[in-house]
């Protein structure tokens, strides 16, 4: 059985097409999720990828999510199932209260578009288990509100639990502790500024994202047997 | 009709850039000694009186939705209701005299066409929201 | 109380305000002459906006004409749409066709740099979208006063901040575009967008209203005041006490509002629920109503109270003025306006019918069921007045010829040809542009194959067969200053050589022709000169004009802009996979040089920045025969995977090619000037036609015999170099420098002047 990996789309979602196309490339089957319903057709994992949700009006993320799809996620995630969210993904996360911390306006208070260094910290998750400790790679990153803050007894604690997924190599948003991605206490929620859905191709750029896509191939291939 | 408002600001240990850069900027224009914090104002149309029960519905909401408890700060007050009819924009707009002509331009430029829109000197123009509410993306 | 059409017609010594809304005596007289009667203030109001320039070309109409002379077929087959359409519309074959145009929106930026660039954007891109097509891309050419001109960083922040604020959030890539400085944009900032969009054939839109009783709905944004401006003065004229006397000059983008409207209006078109679609760009409802109904078969009725509004306090005139952004209007059939309502409603986007298609020839609009506006559309939308702006060549300009920077002194000694590069590629108009272009996204939609700073943005079109397409943008003003008939020619070849270094095959091309005053003969001139040049460089190249857009008044006082007609080159390029990249790629490559370096200093940016601004001479020598061969040459490299790379040379000459080339691809270099070569003139002349290419070591015969086929001159320069950080860049002789140093001094300028 190939796995089932959804990605949603909110009004305004500009990387869905994106995070479908690398998750066909890496051989799973993808299937688009609307944010209106509130079905997530049982698939075996779920990303939320990059955008401008609802404009980012209010707070990037903050109104998807609410979303009636939502709900369902939510459920699912707190019973392990693998979710990933990308940029507007993760900030709609950290709202969501599924990761901890949250995503601010750039330091350098403009939008910043670059391929960046980033050294993977933890392979102790469901979506970076076929990277090595330390690799250093180089994904996308296209974001004006990217810069991670928590505060000081968040920061110790996730540092302490090994929660922290990845990090800047050469901070680009003033991100506290230069962290790009991080993770739930269980691993099997991620979210990181960067796009690996953009890092799939050499035709477009390089393929340091791809073991996103096996990482969760690997976990859904030991967990649905 | 009753106005509840609801002021968000950065928490104080969180990095507020625009808060920064404005405060840069009110210094070069001379403005020393001036430190700034940028935050949201909402304002909420209720029916009826704002009583106790209204303000705490409002401060869930605020909890829930209107700020992310991670890294701001709120406060929910009742306002004074607004002047009927008109926004303060309007009122200046009536006081001044009648629709401004834009200054003659030198005989190799037309008359201002509604459609370019624009003056020869920036006149006072009303200041759009950018999209997105403060803190967001420009 | 409205001022409608039977009040018009009862009171026809009402005074009216024309002269405040831009129109002159002869254009109100000849109004009331095709009406019969005074206009209403509505009517007033539209004929004001689309007789205006901007809406009706009335100065340039005669001579864009010519364009439509020129064979209407691209090299890969004809147009399935030109010239007076939305936009040009070009096969590319596999079923796919492509859109393009590219379009100003210069005065808004100056006023407010942020919206105005960002409101630029959102209207081209819904131009291509009323054609039927995804937007899949944008790029955008600038032009800004002097770097260190005290209001330069404002006007940079704002336009940047809003062309990437705009377009990124509409996940369009943005592929390309230039950013040049110079004294004379100071108050006039030249915003141009362009925006491209693929279709299938079957899925090509026009915009006409057919089909009686078919319904004409709005949707989109509510409508407010934005852009009104001066039609307040007819606001005065109808609003009894209470109205608002100031309405906003700037219009306001909500660009999450336009990312809704292409998705909601592609699944529109793929339901085929749409007759006919016009977007709302500058005039409005004035401008869509009466464009839709004259291209039509019938005419239209609308009712102007079901427009949506933002302010209710708006009056017709207002509403039919107002250019509120994020708005279309469709036309469709009784039996689909359904499912058309349940699309929208299923996007969050507010939909209205507001009137039909009648089986007459006539636009009536009317206010709460009074008619306050019954016109022949043709009379306001085609009919417009077309002006015959005398020109005359400018007595100075032959001062200027006389003043050929080949006179200017040169020293070729080895530390000051250092110095000038050192100096060269930290110049405003060399230096590194990342300060701009990394505030827009370059990847989102994952078809990004070749971005900025490459020579051409390339985007994959079908992953299926990796068919792609590549744009370029480009003018330089100042050659345009020296010989607007031949600066037009130096843009279209320049943007001809930029695509096709990629390996693509140049096919079209769209304009953006941003001048002075028309009212000045001698811009006046400038304008048809280049008009001419560009038809004659596109009659000589076998392209077509697919359409474009003019701008004119950008001068402040007697201070015009440079000329600045900027040429959009689309290439189809067969298999992207097969693309030529502009930086070096392997050291030990050979470094060789395509084409011919004449003395040719005049215009350059060497005779700008080492003699104080020096502009004088004339263009370099064109050679239309000489650019297809080597553009043939080049399709014919990227097919037979002959080149390791390509990079174009435009300004800066071989210097900066040879540096960005280094830049790009990680590596040092190092050349040898050909025997008897003087420096000075080698390194820094911007003679046109030349490429500068690598192949891997020892495979330089498949390179050659590639010129001789294509009879083009070729040098050997010298080698790549290692990369690293000790990379150097060494010019025997002369230059020996670390490629950190270079860097360094390439990276400063724009960051430290936007500090």
């Amino acid at each position: 059985m190939i796995p089932r990996i959804g990605v949603v789309t909110f009004p305004g979602s500009l990387d869905d097409s994106d995070a479908l196309r690398a998750v066909e490339l890496a051989g799973l089957k993808p299937v688009p999720l609307w944010h209106g319903t509130d079905s997530v057709q049982g698939v075996d994992a779920v990303i939320l990828p990059g955008g401008f949700s609802y404009g980012d009006y209010l707070r990037c993320g903050a109104i998807a999510r609410f979303s009636p799809v939502m709900s369902e996620i939510i459920k699912r995630a707190d019973a392990g199932m693998p979710l990933l969210g990308i940029c507007n993904g993760f900030q709609i996360l950290c709202e969501a209260h599924l990761l901890p911390g949250a995503l601010t306006r750039n330091a350098g208070r403009t939008f910043v578009c670059t391929e960046q260094r980033l050294r993977v910290e933890s392979i102790d998750t469901v979506w970076t288990n076929t990277y090595t400790p330390g690799q250093e790679i180089t994904i996308v990153l296209k974001s004006g509100e990217g810069n991670y803050v928590a505060d000081e007894e968040t920061l110790r604690r996730i540092e302490g639990e090994n929660q922290v997924v990845f990090r800047y190599v050469g901070n680009p948003n003033g991100s506290a502790r230069d962290i790009a991605g991080v993770t739930n206490e269980r691993g099997n929620v991620v979210g990181l500024m960067p796009h690996p859905e953009h890092n799939v191709e050499d035709l477009t750029g390089n393929t340091d994202g791809k073991p996103f896509f096996t990482s969760v191939q690997a976990f859904l291939a030991r967990a649905l047997g | 009709m009753a106005r509840v408002v609801v002021d968000v600001m950065p928490k104080q240990e969180i990095l507020d850039p625009q808060g920064k850069a404005v405060t840069g900027a009110l210094a070069r224009l001379g403005f020393e000694g001036l430190s700034v914090r940028q935050g949201k104002r909402f304002e909420i149309e209720v029916a009826g009186e704002v009583t106790e029960a209204v303000l705490a519905q409002i401060r869930s909401a605020a909890e829930k939705l209107l700020a992310n408890t991670v890294i701001e700060d709120f406060t929910v007050y009742a306002a004074p209701a607004p002047e009927q009819g008109r926004t303060p924009q309007q009122a200046a707009a009536l006081q001044q005299s009648a629709p401004q002509q834009t200054a003659p331009r030198p005989a190799t430029t037309p008359r201002p066409v509604p459609t370019q829109g624009t003056a020869p000197q920036p006149r006072p123009v009303q200041q759009a929201p950018r999209p997105g509410t403060g803190g967001q993306q420009q | 109380m409205a001022d409608t059409v039977k009040n018009a017609a009862e009171t026809p010594d009402v005074v009216q305000p024309w002269a405040d809304l831009g129109l002159n005596p002869d254009e109100y007289a000849r109004i009331r002459d095709i009406l019969k009667r005074r206009p209403t203030a509505s009517e007033l109001a539209m004929y004001s906006v689309m007789w205006s320039e901007h809406c009706s070309y009335k100065s340039s109409k005669v001579h864009l004409r010519k364009f439509g002379e020129l064979d209407q077929n691209t090299p890969r087959g004809p147009m399935l749409a030109g010239i007076g359409e939305n936009a040009g519309v070009v096969d590319i074959g596999h079923g796919y066709a492509v859109t393009f145009k590219m379009e100003s929106h210069n005065h808004p930026s100056y006023v407010e740099p942020y919206q105005g660039a960002a409101t630029g954007v959102g209207g081209i891109v819904r131009d291509i979208l009323a054609m039927g097509a995804r937007p899949i891309g944008v790029m955008d050419p600038l032009r800004f006063g002097p770097i260190d001109g005290p209001d330069t960083p404002r006007v940079v922040e704002g336009i940047v901040a809003g062309v990437g604020g705009y377009g990124n959030c509409l996940g369009l890539p943005n592929i390309g575009g230039e950013v040049m400085f110079d004294r004379t944009y100071a108050g006039n900032p030249l915003v141009n967008a362009l925006c491209v969009g693929v279709l299938k054939h079957e899925d090509l839109h026009l915009a006409h209203a057919t089909g009686v009783g078919n319904q004409v709905i709005l949707y989109g944004a509510a409508t407010g005041g934005d852009g009104i401006g001066g039609v307040s003065v007819l606001a005065s004229e109808t609003f009894t006490e209470g109205g608002p006397t100031k309405r906003p000059s700037v219009q306001v983008g909500d660009p999450f509002m336009e990312k809704l409207l292409i998705e909601c209006t592609l699944e529109l078109f793929a339901e085929k629920l749409v007759v006919g679609i016009q977007d709302l760009g500058g005039g409005g409802l004035s401008c869509s109503t009466s464009e839709l109904a004259s291209a039509g078969d019938g005419g239209m009725r609308v009712e102007l109270d079901r427009v949506p509004l933002r302010d209710p306090s708006l009056s017709p005139e207002e509403i039919l003025m107002s250019e509120s952004q994020e708005r279309m209007m469709a036309v469709v059939e009784p039996g689909q306006v359904e499912r058309f309502m349940e699309i929208c409603r299923k996007w969050d986007v507010q939909a209205t019918v507001v009137g039909e298609v009648t089986d007459d020839d006539r636009l009536v609009i009317t206010w709460h069921g009074e008619v306050v506006v019954d016109v022949i559309p043709e009379t306001v939308a085609a009919d417009g007045p077309v002006y015959q702006r005398p020109y005359a060549y400018p007595a100075w300009m032959d001062r200027v010829h006389a003043n050929d920077a080949n006179k200017l002194p040169r020293d070729n000694s080895p530390v000051a040809i250092t110095n000038q590069l050192l100096r060269l590629v930290a110049a405003p108009n060399l230096c590194d542009k990342s300060w701009v272009t990394r505030q827009y996204d370059r990847f989102v939609r994952g078809n990004s194959v070749l971005a900025q700073p490459e020579d051409a943005g390339m985007l994959r079109i079908d992953p299926k067969t990796n068919l792609g397409i590549a744009l370029s943008t480009d003018c330089n003003s100042r050659m345009a200053y020296l010989n607007p008939y031949l600066g037009a020619q130096h843009a279209l070849l320049e943007a001809y050589r930029n695509v096709a270094v990629t390996g693509a095959q140049p096919v079209a091309i769209t304009d953006c022709l941003n001048f002075g005053s028309p009212e000045d003969p001698a811009i006046m001139w400038q304008f048809v000169e280049a008009i001419l040049g560009l038809k004659d460089g596109c009659a000589a190249l076998g392209l077509p004009v697919t359409g474009g857009n003019v701008s004119f008044y950008n001068q402040t006082g007697d201070t015009a802009i440079l000329p600045t007609p900027t040429v959009g080159m689309l290439g189809v390029m067969d298999d992207v996979t097969l693309r030529i990249r502009s930086g070096f790629a392997e050291t030990g490559d050979e470094v060789w040089l395509l084409g011919e370096t004449r003395e040719e200093m005049s215009g350059t940016v060497w005779a700008d920045v080492f003699h104080n601004g020096h502009l004088g001479g004339m263009p370099p020598v064109l050679d239309f025969e000489h650019e297809q061969r080597l553009a043939a040459a080049l399709q014919q490299a990227a097919t037979q995977q002959t080149l390791s790379s390509a990079h174009d040379l435009a300004d800066g000459g071989l210097a900066q090619a040879l540096f960005e080339s280094c830049q790009q691809g990680g590596f040092g270099v190092e050349v040898t000037l050909p025997q008897g070569a003087e420096p000075t003139v080698a390194l820094f002349s911007e003679s046109a036609g030349r490429v500068l290419v690598t192949v891997r070591a020892g495979a330089s015969a498949a390179l050659t015999a590639l010129a001789k086929e294509h009879r083009l001159p070729l040098t050997r320069l010298g080698t790549v170099t290692a990369g690293g950080a000790d990379a150097t860049f060494r010019v025997a002789g002369l230059v020996d420098l670390p490629l950190s140093r270079l860097r360094e001094a390439w990276q400063a300028t724009l960051p430290a002047a936007m500090a």
